[in-house]
């Protein structure tokens, strides 16, 4: 409840709930003490009250006494019962006079004030049992006189007092004080009771004004923290002061200070390519948008220039990621080098981005003529002629650039980027390092594709593909126990086409299998190549995209090959992507089936994306899991990736399955996989795809280490490919 | 008048003094008799004359009215300290009209030589009788086993109470002592008395053995206001006088004897008048005046009788 209040609510509740129970505790005592004080002064005066009623009724008795002892020295003499009745009656009806008796000197009654002396010649204290049995004695003070003629004393006369009537008395004065006093302790606590609710509330209002100012400056400073999560930059309210309060606020200050960096890095990180700081695609589009938009204002001719990099495939391949995204760097700063000194030499504004990979744009605006977009073209090509070092070695690599202008080629966004795309396609079919203009021609949808795929088929129908191979080693000791058959396409004008494009393209455009047969004719010949110079025992890999096709040829093309070849199945791993397996999960079970009665060992290949896989590894004849590559990767950086491939490990352990690291490029990786006993590795650390020849010529250099007790782990062939 | 001579002889000096004064005075208005005989005098023994001359007036004045045809210009009132003093100013024409006890009237009768009028009902009552008692459990069971033993009379002015039962153990020749006190005991063989004061003292000193027997009219022993009746329950009669007048008018001799019939007409017929009845209530509570019965004659004339020899004993 009081967490749900205002600081202000709640710093007036505490201040008054102190005040109250302060208030309450000393009204209390004040109270309790004023009681007691009463109640001893009210004991004290009833005391004294009673002492000095007793005193009062002894005298008043005796006076009675004394008066009547002398009057009744002559009747009792003469023994006139009849004048001592008379006197008894009268002092009987006196007031507080319980009773009356003449009494002789054995202090038996003469007369006792009765008609008849009822009790005559008794014992005085009998008598008065007798008559006054309803007296209640203790209240009663008895006096008496001695009766006395000429100094012989003939009785006496015996009185008792009430105390009763005296008391009532008293009693009443006693109640009328404690009445009185009991009046004024009520009014005395109505006062303080009133006195304190007055206190209560100035204190309310006190605690609300004062609680208030405390909460002023918080409350500002609330609002300005929830301002600045909305975007406001501005220094913070009261960040002059002195208390802790001003150390908020300057705290505040500082975070959103720091917000408004950090605000501005994520833009920038948004906006911006992180390995070369340049503008990226989606502050291309945002600049290419406005500059469009200004341009058709301007009635101004705008370009776009698209540079892909030729031949970067091969750095990367050479030299790994590290070196690629060093040499990309060199570039990215040779182009903003070269812009520059273009933008002042033409009092320009073009701006350069990365699209990604090797691709770059350059947008000009307030463009004259298409010359002078050929110019700057030029100057790239120029710029980008020269070689360039990543990790101690100079590439030469050079540019195709396509060049688009709006509104000559169209005013739409897209269509500018894949005008420019398809212009630069056509500069690399012009023999790269060179620049092309967009022209009406290109502008066909499936042009570039179309002949890609003619290209496809083509090398397929020609042989032109080729088969590189990957070692693939035992984790522990860097044995080579087998290797990976990688197809490699280099296209006359595109250069190395990526094995996920041309792939992709084949299974598009009905090849496939075609293409798979492919790879195994290759690598069932190379194997058979292998066997020849001596590597009997050496296993060959190859990934096979069209296993789940419906009564798939490439089973029988196997058989055949292997037949062919004379090699046991054995030598044969055929890997499977883990994502179509489970898309086709019965037609697998049936091919793989068909593989592992020619002894072809399967392999699940990219495993680690669904782990569900695992569960259905019953159904097929599966001989190891191939790990994803992503999780190796992440071995050096990611906890989550480390994890993930233990885990794996482990359940296949579980499985009897072995397991393949691929993509391992760094020594602690290595480590890491050995760890957690990961059986086989594969990767940039042991060796790169390398053509038969290569390879015969490292496993023999491999089994020379062996022999000489040597294990080689990496091989760096610092091969510079043209 | 030997008589007189020898009770007036018997007066102390201070009461000679007081006599010769009072002789001064009837001197006096015997003198202013012979000039203004119209004047009829009543006699009261007093010593608290402003409350019996209250008693009187309202009497005087009623027969004033009534005499007033005879001559009789005024009734007034005349107190006098005691019963000697009565007969003196009797005597000697001073007083005209007494109200007495029995006794009383009977002394006057023979030492004033005065006449007696008319008998007074008090209380209702034309007689009483004194009534002799003592507890029930006491072995006294008539007077004379009073010998050796104590008796209350109430005080020597009361007829009942004291003259009365007072004559008759008188008459009796038993030999009487005075006591002082309840507490003395008589000589041996004699009868022992004292006076207790008033009713109430005589029934509680029997009643309490303080005395062994009372004696008291019979209208006091039965005035339950006077004497409570758990006493009563307590005691016994063990002997009655003979009735006597309760009260007897008296005037003195040698008045007129016109006037005197007239007087007593007028008292015995005041009863029948409404107008006299405050008059009536106020003299002592009368309830009416008639004439003496044959009975009260024989008693009183008794009484007349027994007197020298009472008076011997009773001095």
């Amino acid at each position: 409840m009081l967490s749900r209040l205002g600081l202000t609510a709640r710093y007036a509740l505490m201040i008054n709930g102190t005040m109250l129970a302060v208030i309450i505790v000393l009204g209390a005592l004040f109270v309790i003490k004023l009681q007691s004080t009463s109640h001893d002064i009210r004991e004290q005066s009833t005391a004294a009250l009673h002492s000095s009623l007793t005193q009062q009724i002894d005298q008043y008795g005796q006076s009675i006494t004394d008066v009547l002892a002398e009057r009744m020295v002559n009747p009792l003499y003469a023994l006139d019962m009849r004048a001592l009745l008379i006197r008894l009656q009268e002092t009987q009806d006196m007031q507080g006079v319980a009773y009356a008796f003449v009494v002789d000197n054995d202090n038996n009654v003469v007369h006792d004030g009765t008609s008849h002396i009822e009790t005559y010649g008794r014992p005085l204290q009998v008598a008065i049992l007798q008559l006054h049995a309803d007296l209640e004695l203790v209240g009663v003070h008895e006096v008496r006189t001695p009766i006395a003629l000429a100094g012989e004393q003939l009785g006496a006369i015996h009185i008792g007092v009430s105390l009763q009537s005296a008391m009532a008395e008293g009693m009443a004065i006693d109640n009328q004080l404690a009445t009185l006093m009991n009046s004024r302790i009520r009014d005395v606590v109505v006062e303080v009771i009133g006195y304190s609710l007055v206190m209560l509330i100035l204190g309310l209002l006190l605690a609300t004004v004062i609680a208030r100012r405390f909460a002023r400056p918080i409350r500002q400073l609330a609002d300005y923290a929830r301002d600045v999560g909305h975007g406001r930059r501005d220094a913070p309210p009261a960040r002059e002061r002195a208390d802790e309060i001003g150390m908020l606020a300057q705290s505040l200050g500082a975070m959103s200070e720091d917000l408004r960096l950090s605000a501005g890095e994520a833009e920038y990180l948004a906006y911006h390519d992180s390995l070369t700081r340049l503008p990226n695609r989606a502050q291309l589009k945002r600049t290419l948008r406005e500059s469009i938009a200004r341009s058709k204002v301007d009635e101004q001719m705008l370009a776009l220039l698209f540079i892909d990099l030729d031949e970067f495939k091969q750095v990367n391949d050479t030299l790994g990621h590290e070196a690629g995204d060093e040499f990309l760097t060199v570039v990215a700063s040779r182009l903003t080098d070269c812009l520059s000194v273009w933008n002042d030499a033409n009092d320009s504004g073009a701006t350069l981005a990365r699209l990604g990979g090797d691709e770059f744009t350059v947008v000009m605006r307030h463009v004259r003529d298409a010359a002078e977009t050929e110019k700057l073209a030029a100057a790239i090509l120029r710029t980008l002629s020269e070689p360039i070092e990543a990790k101690g070695h100079a590439f030469a690599i050079g540019a195709s650039i396509g060049i688009t202008l709006s509104p000559r080629d169209g005013d739409d966004l897209n269509v500018l980027l894949r005008n420019a795309d398809r212009a630069m396609y056509r500069a690399k079919e012009r023999g790269r390092n060179t620049y092309c203009q967009f022209d009406k021609s290109m502008d066909g949808t499936a042009t570039r594709q179309l002949s890609l795929e003619a290209d496809l088929r083509d090398v397929l129908n020609n042989h032109d593909l080729k088969l590189e191979y990957q070692p693939i080693v035992r984790a522990a000791t860097g044995e080579v126990v087998a290797v990976e058959a990688l197809c490699r396409w280099h296209h006359p004008v595109l250069g190395y086409v990526q094995p996920s494009r041309f792939v992709q393209l084949a299974e598009q455009s009905g090849q496939i299998e075609h293409l798979d047969q492919f790879v195994i004719s290759q690598l069932t010949a190379d194997l058979r190549d292998l066997n020849d110079a001596g590597f009997t025992r050496l296993e060959a890999a190859a990934n096979i995209a069209s296993l789940h096709h419906k009564d798939p040829m490439i089973i029988e093309h196997i058989a055949e090959r292997l037949d062919h070849h004379n090699l046991h199945g054995s030598r044969l791993r055929i890997e499977v992507r883990e994502k179509s397996i489970m898309r086709h999960l019965e037609r697998a079970a049936l091919a793989t089936g068909k593989l592992a009665d020619l002894g072809v060992a399967i392999w699940i290949d990219d495993f680690g994306t669904r782990i569900a896989t695992l569960k259905h590894i019953d159904v097929l004849p599966i001989s190891g899991i191939k790990i994803h590559s992503d999780f190796v990767d992440g071995i050096s950086t990611g906890k989550n990736q480390r994890i993930v491939a233990q885990a794996i490990t482990d359940m296949c352990h579980n499985l009897d399955l072995p397991v393949i690291a691929e993509g391992v490029e760094h020594q602690p990786q290595l480590e890491y996989l050995q760890a957690i006993n990961c059986d086989y590795a594969q990767g940039y650390l042991f060796a790169r795809p390398m053509p038969l020849e290569a390879l015969i010529s490292y496993m023999k250099r491999q089994q020379k280490g062996n022999d000489e007790g040597l294990v080689v782990l990496r091989e760096h062939t610092g091969q510079v490919v043209p | 008048m030997p008589k007189q001579v020898l009770l007036t002889l018997r007066l102390p000096p201070r009461l000679l003094l007081r006599q010769l004064l009072a002789l001064m005075l009837c001197m006096a208005a015997a003198m202013s008799a012979a000039s203004m005989p119209r004047v009829l005098v009543m006699g009261v023994i007093s010593d608290n004359p402003s409350d019996d001359i209250a008693r009187l007036k309202p009497m005087a004045a009623y027969v004033q009215t009534a005499l007033a045809s005879t001559g009789i210009e005024n009734v007034e009132v005349l107190v006098v300290p005691d019963r000697n003093q009565m007969i003196n100013l009797l005597r000697d024409g001073r007083i005209d009209w007494v109200s007495e006890t029995a006794f009383g009237a009977i002394y006057l009768q023979e030492r004033a030589n005065a006449r007696l009028l008319t008998r007074k009902w008090k209380d209702g009552a034309a007689t009483y009788r004194s009534i002799f008692f003592a507890r029930k459990d006491s072995p006294v069971n008539e007077i004379i086993d009073l010998r050796d033993r104590v008796l209350a009379f109430e005080h020597r002015n009361s007829t009942s109470a004291f003259f009365m039962p007072a004559s008759i153990m008188s008459s009796m020749s038993l030999p009487l002592e005075s006591l002082s006190t309840p507490r003395e005991t008589p000589r041996d063989g004699s009868f022992g008395y004292v006076y207790s004061g008033n009713e109430y003292n005589t029934a509680i000193w029997v009643h309490k053995g303080l005395v062994d027997a009372g004696v008291l009219s019979n209208t006091d022993w039965q005035n339950t206001s006077m004497i409570a009746p758990e006493i009563i329950a307590d005691l016994k009669v063990f002997a009655r006088s003979d009735e006597l007048p309760r009260a007897i008018e008296v005037v003195r001799g040698d008045l007129d004897a016109e006037l005197v019939a007239r007087l007593r007409n007028i008292l015995q017929t005041m009863h029948t008048d409404p107008e006299a009845a405050d008059a009536l209530a106020a003299y002592h509570n009368t309830t009416r005046f008639d004439e003496l019965s044959e009975d009260d004659r024989l008693t009183l004339a008794s009484i007349g009788e027994s007197l020298p020899a009472f008076a011997e004993q009773f001095p």
